[in-house]
């Protein structure tokens, strides 16, 4: 009844794994992303500490980075708590993702914008040590907020994201991960995530991680797909479905 | 005209009130006749558990009086009096009592005292009230009883064959020659009658009070006003009295939980500095607390649970996963979160299988674990409230002044035509959508789901919207 | 409008098309698919429903008319199914010749019979050897496996394809990439398909609606269950350029040029057994009709017979019926020689060579029948024989076609069920979530004869708005789903016999009935293709007239043969002009009943004038009127003729005073008075037969009053005719049915009026039939002065019986009434007891139940009917002592017991008869109004007698039980209550307004007390009360209560 399983001893950060991050890693859950988690400490996301995502407005593919991680983390009953995100979420595609949405909450924004309640939310959050993961978006988090969440994190187990603008690339941070991410146009729309600060050796090469998507949208987004379209008859003037333009494969709208 | 109510069992009409007896309506009737005669009529089937539960309660209520009781099953209660007669003033005020004790209830009371039980239970079925003192009293009023009144003590089979001898009083029955009946209807009607006058001991099982407290009470129509739900809660009270009674005792704390259709049901619970046994003083608490109560929707029924004082907290603990140990911390916090946020803000999503992109999310009180089926394409995980509209130019849907360069597309959505022009209650927009959904690219490389509004032939393009955010 | 159309317009043939046949699931009648691909130019269209064929022969005969109107249209019909496998794989199957075509009906009975009605069953291992002569396109779902085609492709060597069909889904592309790869793993070629459920965008509600039905659920439930959009229609073909491939379009051509089969080429094969070895069935056909002419007219074949029995040999051989007519011939042989009763109808039915071969009793002599041909060479429609055999009977009919044809090439014709408006409204009502008490609310106020512009008065009663979206959308949808199919359900008695096996004509399917099969096609269809049936039918009068004419030859000491009825007998018309027709076939109705004093029927033709005249053509072409008062001018003047009738309509109208009655007259005058051409009369014909399938009449209007005026017809002779046409198309009855009919009422007139014991007991035992209760029966044989015996087990039969004893004052015998009539008693009890009294009479109860075996419920059943009363006394005495009898299976039969009989006093008058109702549904007591006399005199209320005396438009007050309530569709909203008492009935007329003020009292009464206006039928006994108020006296029946017959 008793009896710890492997993967939470392993999961220690007492506990000498053998790569080269032992000394300095914390348990963490795997990305997802083979190529990100060579690189993270613990080969994947830190649990009981606070990673910061510095990314511009929603639908960078910050989600999609995410949710892998979170999925595993909700199948053994774990509940994952998103604070203050940017748009409403769309339950299906959640669902799709693999999300349980009976482990999902949601602490919106408010209508008064009151960054407080949602750093005040996560801190709460992270301090019951009730949920596996917890994703709080703040605007205007300081380092100040950014410090008692790391504080709140680590005395817990939760697995916890910050999600701040670019723009505090440069301001200091007590998170024990910090990185940046951003859609890009080359390699047929990947993610480049850039890894700013973790414990263990600096990394400089951006990382360009592949999020699941259908194969045909990629095609589409090459450059010279980007021409033949462009090229073509406009696609909505005249009003007309008749002035829409063949495309490549054949298939248009009627 | 208020509308009427009837109750139908196997497609004839049981009872009905008394709108509905004035539009005409009689037991007996089809309810088809019914509805000719009064379209507006009310028909419920007949809810047996329901009338059983609601003796149940009754039988608790009760105990304020004896804890001798009987429930005679979809029928009614046999109480023991005898012994507390004289405790309660004697015959009269005791009666009074009670009556008017279930008149306050909203309920109305045919009932008859007699030295037998089963003589009383059937003086009252036939309609016979009153008291009689004495076993002769008894004997007589019962021999002058019809045989048709007792349809629901004798089997019917047996009312039949004694009215095909031409039979029509219990009296006419048991003039003939004991042994020549016997043979014809069976010992053990002949039994029940003689239970009747008290010629047999009647050793039926008498009502054990429950160890909990646990009574639901089902509203006859949706309520959201205090004054009604505190009418309805009464009875509940009284019952929880009449139970503490009988088993003499008293409770430091209850719950009153308020049902809804289709949401979380409402919690009251209600907490006493001291231990309590009187419902008047359990009622007055109610009184303040209920007009207080703010109520999301409205009220379908009513549940007063109230355990032992001596018992332990009866909830098992639920079986955790690896982190299910921390899970069990999240009732906790969603309540701190919700008490600084206010409900609205914190909640889960359920998914509703739809194919109009608005409607897929409602919002859960917590999470729930929706059954939308498949999701029929990729689908972006931000979905904006209010899509935004994308100026066109040269024929391209523009983004902050750049043209977008469309990935994939068009998907076609067409659908919900059956709620166009209602308004409804959960924010979800209704009403019948054309919409050509593309993936398209920003400049700033976000992958956005945009739409082109579709007049109803198609041919004619409406405007450009971008409607949500692949990430 | 500037647009940019592709250089040329694609060739486009849809491949994949369901029909409303696929039920639920298809939105649009063939006739809207084919129109639709009509116009939008495709090529081709193929009618693929799911396992079935049931909607092509419609969308054939649609296609046919189109081409008649436009002989250069380039159009196929492809005969195709949609099936899907037990493993989800799913096909359409298209047959490319007879061959394919025969293979594929065979699989589709395989399937339909391998499932529970409704349903099929298919699964690879049916599609182990392909199936010969027909096109697979696989309809590749999402998870399709390369392995799949392969093992189709090895099933269907080249004649396999992989459909694609693009409705704008998210994932068009992928799915495009995904085929074309198995395109060449599988060397499976691709072509473009639509998978069509509706013939355009606007069906799309009826067709989500259908969904969420089919899937029981509603709209706003049914989710991802509905189609994500509206693209499943028959697209233009400019927007299939731009969706599909061009090599895909041109695929869907190709196909199509290799479907050669139509459904022209199904040649029907009469059976071959009806004839013996060595003779064609043209020299059968002609021995037997000699043979049986012969015997028909024993003292010589009239000049005028013979001559027409060689025309029609002849006709018949020219357009080969032989085989037909020999197949009924041997049907009815084999009738005739149970002993069952049987007779022809229709047109081929009154033929000579019917009347010689027996198949019908119209003697071609007698009839001044001027009917056109019975069979027409042009049109090469299957001659039409319907033959009514005894209800119960029947199924011996039935059971020797299946037994000689065998199970494989027999089988009942389908019906088609479809919405009708109460349960469009109600389903329709459904999908939208309406709340279910207010839908069953609606339903039940609904009365049957509200229109659906009375709907919305309708909704008001019951609590919903009109005005609310919902309840709009409720209105519009539900008109709309009024006439899809349901389900297909067996013809009352059509059979299709064939040759070779019938399931390479058509699918054959299991029908609810347990041993019976069901064809998909339903009489229309079958008429269409000019296939051949058989009506076998079953006529409970048939029944009665047979089991009365054995009492009537026991009463008369020797036999009295259906055919052998004294003809044109005076005294039975006079019976029928009073209107004492209760239990006569045919004229018995209310309306019937009115209209006899009127039309005063003297012979036989006016027998078949009556029979159709109270018919809805008629009466909407305002007929009945000027008929009627050119028969009261036949009667005053002496060789009247009506002097207005012109001569070219001489033949079709002067045997009925010039005024038409039947259907086929008014044919003839579209033909005489209108130019119609005879094909054109026969398309009308159609059209009125087939009013729900085709859409009524309409588009003939033009061409009839154009023709009629220009002939110089008057505008209103016109819109008469043109009404009466609409009314057949309600109901249509022919000439050639009244005919056959006329004879049964004249037989069973006759039996009424000289046997009316014999009629009785005849009727009682064929019940239920016709219009009256045995009640109602039995106070009329009374009236009529029968004495009628009660059951008692020392006496009665199991059926009732006539008893004749030297005893009895009259030589006419008594009814006495059987065991059948007790309630709860069963045939098996009741012929035990019938078996054990002929071997000794019963000494006592305990006598009977041992000897009979009897249990308690059935000795309870016969002491309730009173049978007991000649074992031990009145009813309660019986109930005692029957209460101690020890019964079969009783463990305590114990010895028999002395004990003292207690005095029971006995039962009063109005408890016997209230006990008699109960237990038989009739009374040998008084009548229960005969008890309420009094009370009924205070209130001034007169007995049925006594209101047939008084003048005519005298206010007076009647009051009976209620027996009958009635809407006739053609009397705007009055309903006809009938009401009896002791002394007879009586006929309420309640008018619209007064049934709209008293619904309560019309709905509710038991006992019905009226206020009117008396009003006598031009002369004659029968009177009407014209209602200006009800009462209900319910009350006074107390314990009298009885159950009257229900509504309708």
């Amino acid at each position: 009844m008793d009896a710890v399983p492997l993967a939470t001893v392993l999961a220690r950060s007492d506990i000498w794994r053998g790569d080269r991050f032992a000394d300095a890693a914390l348990p963490a859950v795997a990305s997802g992303f083979a190529a990100l988690d060579r690189e993270l400490p613990g080969g994947g996301w830190p649990r009981g500490a606070l990673t910061e995502l510095l990314c511009d407005g929603g639908g960078q593919g910050e989600l999609s980075l995410l949710l892998p991680a979170c999925k595993q983390l909700c199948a053994d009953d774990g509940w994952l708590i998103l604070i203050a995100p940017p748009h409403p979420l769309h339950a299906g595609a959640l669902a799709a993702a693999g999300m349980p949405l009976e482990r999902l909450l949601v602490v919106e924004q408010g209508r008064d914008k009151k960054e407080l309640n949602a750093l005040w939310a996560a801190e709460q959050a992270l301090n019951s040590d009730a949920p596996a993961a917890v994703l709080c978006w703040s605007m205007q988090a300081d380092s100040k907020s950014v410090r008692r969440l790391q504080l709140a994190a680590a005395a817990g187990h939760t697995a916890a994201f910050l999600l701040r603008p670019t723009r505090a690339t440069h301001e200091s941070s007590s998170a024990v991960l910090r990185l940046r991410v951003q859609a890009q146009a080359e390699h047929g729309g990947t993610l480049a995530v850039d890894i700013l600060k973790r414990r263990g050796p600096p990394l400089t090469a951006s990382l360009h991680l592949e999020l699941p998507r259908p194969a045909a949208w990629k095609s589409h987004g090459r450059p010279h797909h980007t021409t033949s379209f462009t090229h073509g008859t406009p696609l909505a003037r005249p009003a007309s479905a008749a002035t829409v333009a063949r495309h490549p494969s054949g298939l248009a709208a009627g | 005209m208020p509308p009427g109510k009837a109750v139908v069992e196997q497609n004839r009409i049981l009872a009905c009130d008394v709108a509905a007896l004035q539009a005409g309506v009689r037991p007996w009737m089809k309810p088809a006749l019914a509805r000719s005669l009064l379209p507006d009529i009310a028909i419920l089937p007949r809810d047996v558990e329901a009338e059983q539960a609601l003796l149940d309660t009754l039988a608790c209520w009760a105990g304020t009086w004896t804890p001798r009781i009987r429930v005679v099953p979809h029928t009614g209660l046999l109480l023991e009096i005898a012994s507390c007669l004289r405790l309660f003033g004697g015959f009269e005020h005791l009666h009074d009592a009670i009556v008017t004790g279930l008149n306050a209830q909203g309920y109305v009371v045919r009932s008859a005292a007699a030295p037998v039980a089963q003589g009383a239970l059937w003086l009252t079925l036939a309609g016979e009230s009153g008291m009689r003192f004495d076993r002769a009293a008894m004997s007589r009023s019962l021999d002058s009883l019809s045989l048709s009144a007792l349809g629901s003590e004798l089997p019917a089979e047996c009312i039949t064959r004694l009215n095909s001898f031409g039979l029509s009083t219990l009296g006419e029955a048991r003039r003939l020659p004991h042994s020549a009946l016997t043979r014809r209807i069976g010992a053990a009607v002949m039994r029940e009658l003689a239970r009747a006058y008290g010629e047999v001991p009647d050793l039926r099982e008498e009502f054990a009070f429950p160890a909990r407290f646990d009574l639901r009470l089902e509203l006859p129509v949706p309520v959201d006003n205090a004054e009604a739900l505190l009418f309805a809660s009464r009875r509940l009270v009284q019952a929880l009295a009449g139970w503490l009674t009988a088993r003499q005792g008293g409770v430091r704390e209850c719950s009153l939980m308020l049902e809804h259709r289709k949401r979380e049901a409402t919690l009251m619970p209600l907490g006493f500095a001291e231990i309590l046994r009187d419902g008047a003083r359990i009622e007055a608490i109610l009184r303040e607390r209920l007009p207080r109560l703010e109520l999301a929707t409205q009220v379908e029924a009513l549940r007063l649970v109230a355990d032992n004082v001596l018992a332990l907290p009866g909830h098992s603990q639920p079986l955790f996963g690896k982190d299910g140990a921390q899970a069990a911390a999240m009732p906790a916090l969603i309540e701190r979160l919700r008490a600084r946020l206010g409900e609205a803000a914190v909640h889960g999503y359920a998914p509703i299988a739809d194919h109009r992109p608005e409607c897929v999310s409602a919002h859960a009180a917590q999470g729930k674990n929706g059954s939308a089926g498949i999701v029929p394409a990729a689908r972006p995980l931000y979905l904006l409230n209010a899509p935004q509209t994308l100026p066109e130019r040269h024929g391209r849907p523009h983004h902050r002044n750049e043209p977008l360069l469309l990935l994939a597309g068009p998907e076609r959505i067409e659908s919900g035509w059956w709620d166009a022009g209602e308004s409804n209650s959960d924010g979800r927009p209704s009403g019948d959508m054309r919409r050509d959904y593309f993936v398209a690219l920003a400049p700033d490389q976000r992958w956005l789901w945009i739409y082109r509004e579709c007049r109803a032939d198609f041919d004619k393009g409406g405007g450009w919207f971008l409607h949500g955010y692949f990430s | 409008m500037k647009t940019e159309l592709p250089a040329q317009l694609p060739d486009y043939a849809e491949l994949h098309c369901l029909s409303n046949f696929s039920f639920l699931r298809g939105a649009s009648h063939s006739r809207e698919l084919i129109a639709r691909a009509i116009s939008l130019g495709y090529r081709a269209l193929a009618i693929t429903d799911e396992c079935s064929v049931a909607g092509v022969v419609r969308a054939f005969e649609a296609v046919r008319e189109a081409k008649t109107g436009n002989p250069d249209l380039d159009f196929k019909l492809i005969v195709g199914t949609e099936i899907t496998l037990n493993d989800g794989m799913r096909l359409v199957l298209l047959a490319t010749d007879r061959d394919g075509y025969g293979n594929m009906t065979a699989l589709i009975t395989l399937g339909r019979r391998n499932a529970e009605k409704g349903q099929y069953r298919l699964s690879r291992n049916d599609l182990a050897w392909g199936c010969k002569g027909c096109i697979a396109l696989w309809i590749a779902g999402r998870d399709a496996q390369e392995e799949d085609g392969r093992w189709l492709a090895e099933r269907f060597p080249g004649e396999a394809w992989i459909a694609f069909e693009r409705h704008l889904d998210a994932d068009d592309a992928e799915r495009l990439a995904h085929l074309r790869r198995f395109e060449e793993a599988c060397g499976l070629p691709l072509v473009a398909a639509g998978d069509v459920h509706m013939h355009g965008r606007e069906c799309r509600p009826l067709q989500d609606m259908l969904t969420a039905l089919r899937h029981n659920t509603t709209l706003d439930q049914a989710g991802h269950l509905l189609f994500p959009n509206g693209e499943r229609h028959l697209r233009t073909r400019l927007q299939l350029a731009r969706l599909y491939p061009d090599d895909l379009l041109a695929e869907t051509v190709r196909i199509a040029a290799l479907c050669k089969f139509s459904l022209t080429e199904l040649r029907y094969e009469y059976p071959e057994e009806v004839v013996p070895r060595g003779m064609t069935p043209g020299e059968y056909l002609r021995q037997e009709t000699l043979q049986g002419l012969a015997e028909r007219y024993p003292q010589g074949v009239p000049e005028k017979v013979a001559t027409q029995i060689e025309t029609e040999l002849a006709l018949i051989a020219q357009v080969e019926y032989e085989a037909y007519f020999l197949t009924v011939y041997d049907i009815v042989k084999f009738a005739r020689s149970r002993g069952i009763l049987c007779q022809g109808r229709g047109s081929a039915a009154n033929s000579a060579v019917c009347y010689a071969l027996g198949i019908t009793a119209v003697d071609p002599t007698r009839a001044n029948l001027l009917f056109g041909r019975f069979v027409s060479v042009e049109r090469g429609e299957p001659p039409d024989i319907d033959v009514d055999f005894e209800h119960q009977r029947r199924e011996e009919v039935i059971q020797y076609v299946f037994e000689k044809y065998g199970r494989s090439r027999t089988a009942l014709v389908a019906t088609v069920i479809g919405y009708r408006s109460r349960s469009a409204l109600r389903d329709a009502g459904r999908a939208l979530g309406i709340d279910a008490d207010k839908l069953n609310a609606l339903t039940a106020s609904l009365a049957w004869w509200d229109t659906p512009a009375q709907w919305p008065e309708r909704f008001a009663e019951v609590g919903l708005d009109p005005q609310s979206p919902r309840i709009q959308k409720w209105l519009a949808l539900a008109p709309q789903l009024k006439g899809m199919p349901r389900h297909l359900s067996q013809h009352v008695g059509g059979f299709v016999i064939s040759r070779g096996r019938l399931d390479r004509l058509v699918p054959i399917e299991n029908a609810a009935m347990a041993d019976r099969n069901v064809i998909q096609w339903d009489k229309d269809d079958i008429d269409i293709l000019g296939l051949m049936k058989v009506d076998v039918l079953a006529l409970g009068m048939l029944t009665a007239i047979r089991k009365s004419l054995d009492w009537v030859s026991w009463q008369r000491k020797e036999q009295l043969l259906f055919h052998n009825i004294p003809k044109e007998d005076s005294r039975v018309y006079d019976m029928i002009c009073k209107a004492d027709t209760v239990g006569v076939f045919q004229i018995e109705s209310r309306a019937q009943m009115s209209m006899l004093p009127r039309l005063l029927p003297r012979s036989y033709y006016d027998l078949v004038v009556q029979v159709a005249i109270v018919r809805p053509g008629p009466i909407q072409g305002d007929m009945v009127h000027p008929y009627l008062q050119r028969r009261e001018l036949q009667r005053r003047i002496k060789d009247y003729t009506p002097d207005d009738l012109r001569p070219e309509l001489a033949t079709a109208l002067s045997r009925t005073l010039g005024i038409p009655i039947f259907q086929e007259q008014v044919m003839q005058i579209a033909m005489i008075a209108a130019d119609f051409t005879a094909g054109e009369a026969d398309e009308l014909r159609r059209s009125m037969a087939a009013w729900k399938r085709k859409g009524g009449i309409g588009k003939f209007r033009d061409k009839l009053r154009d023709g009629m005026l220009k002939n110089d017809y008057s505008e209103a002779f016109f819109e008469r005719i043109y009404h009466q046409m609409e009314g057949f198309g309600d109901y249509g009855f022919p000439e050639s049915h009244a005919a056959s009919f006329a004879l049964l009422v004249y037989d069973s007139a006759w039996l009424k009026r000289h046997y009316p014991e014999a009629f009785l007991v005849g009727m009682l035992n064929s019940l239920p039939m016709g219009f009256y209760s045995a009640s109602q029966l039995l106070q009329d044989a009374r009236r009529h002065r029968v004495d009628v015996r009660p059951v008692d087990v020392a006496h009665s039969d199991w059926e009732s019986t006539l008893e004749a004893d030297a005893g009895h004052a009259r030589d006419t015998p008594a009814v006495r009434l059987g065991l059948h009539r007790v309630g709860g008693l069963s045939v098996d009890a009741g012929q035990r007891v019938v078996a054990a009294r002929r071997q000794q009479a019963f000494r006592d109860v305990a006598d009977l139940s041992a000897r009979a075996g009897l249990q308690r419920k059935d000795l309870d059943a016969l002491v309730a009917a009173s049978a007991l009363s000649g074992l031990s006394g009145h009813r309660r005495q019986a109930a005692w002592a029957s209460a101690a009898v020890p019964v079969q299976g009783d463990l305590l039969s114990a010895l028999p017991m002395r004990e003292e009989q207690p005095a029971l006093p006995a039962p009063s008058e109005a408890e016997d008869i209230v006990a008699d109702y109960a237990s038989m549904s009739l009374t040998l007591g008084r009548h229960p109004m005969a008890l309420l006399r009094q009370p009924l005199n205070r209130h001034r209320y007169l007995s049925a007698a006594a209101l047939r005396a008084l003048p005519d438009r005298q206010l007076a007050r009647c009051a009976g039980l209620v027996t009958g309530r009635q809407r006739p569709g053609t009397a705007t909203g009055v309903v006809f209550v009938t009401l009896e008492d002791e002394t007879g009935m009586t006929n309420v007329i309640v008018h619209a307004e007064l049934v709209e003020r008293q619904h309560k009292e019309l709905l509710g009464a038991q006992l019905l007390g009226v206020r009117g206006v008396v009003q006598h039928a031009s002369d004659g006994d029968v009177v009407h009360v014209l209602a200006q108020y009800l009462v209900d006296h319910s009350e006074l029946l107390g314990s009298l209560s009885i159950s009257s017959r229900d509504f309708q």
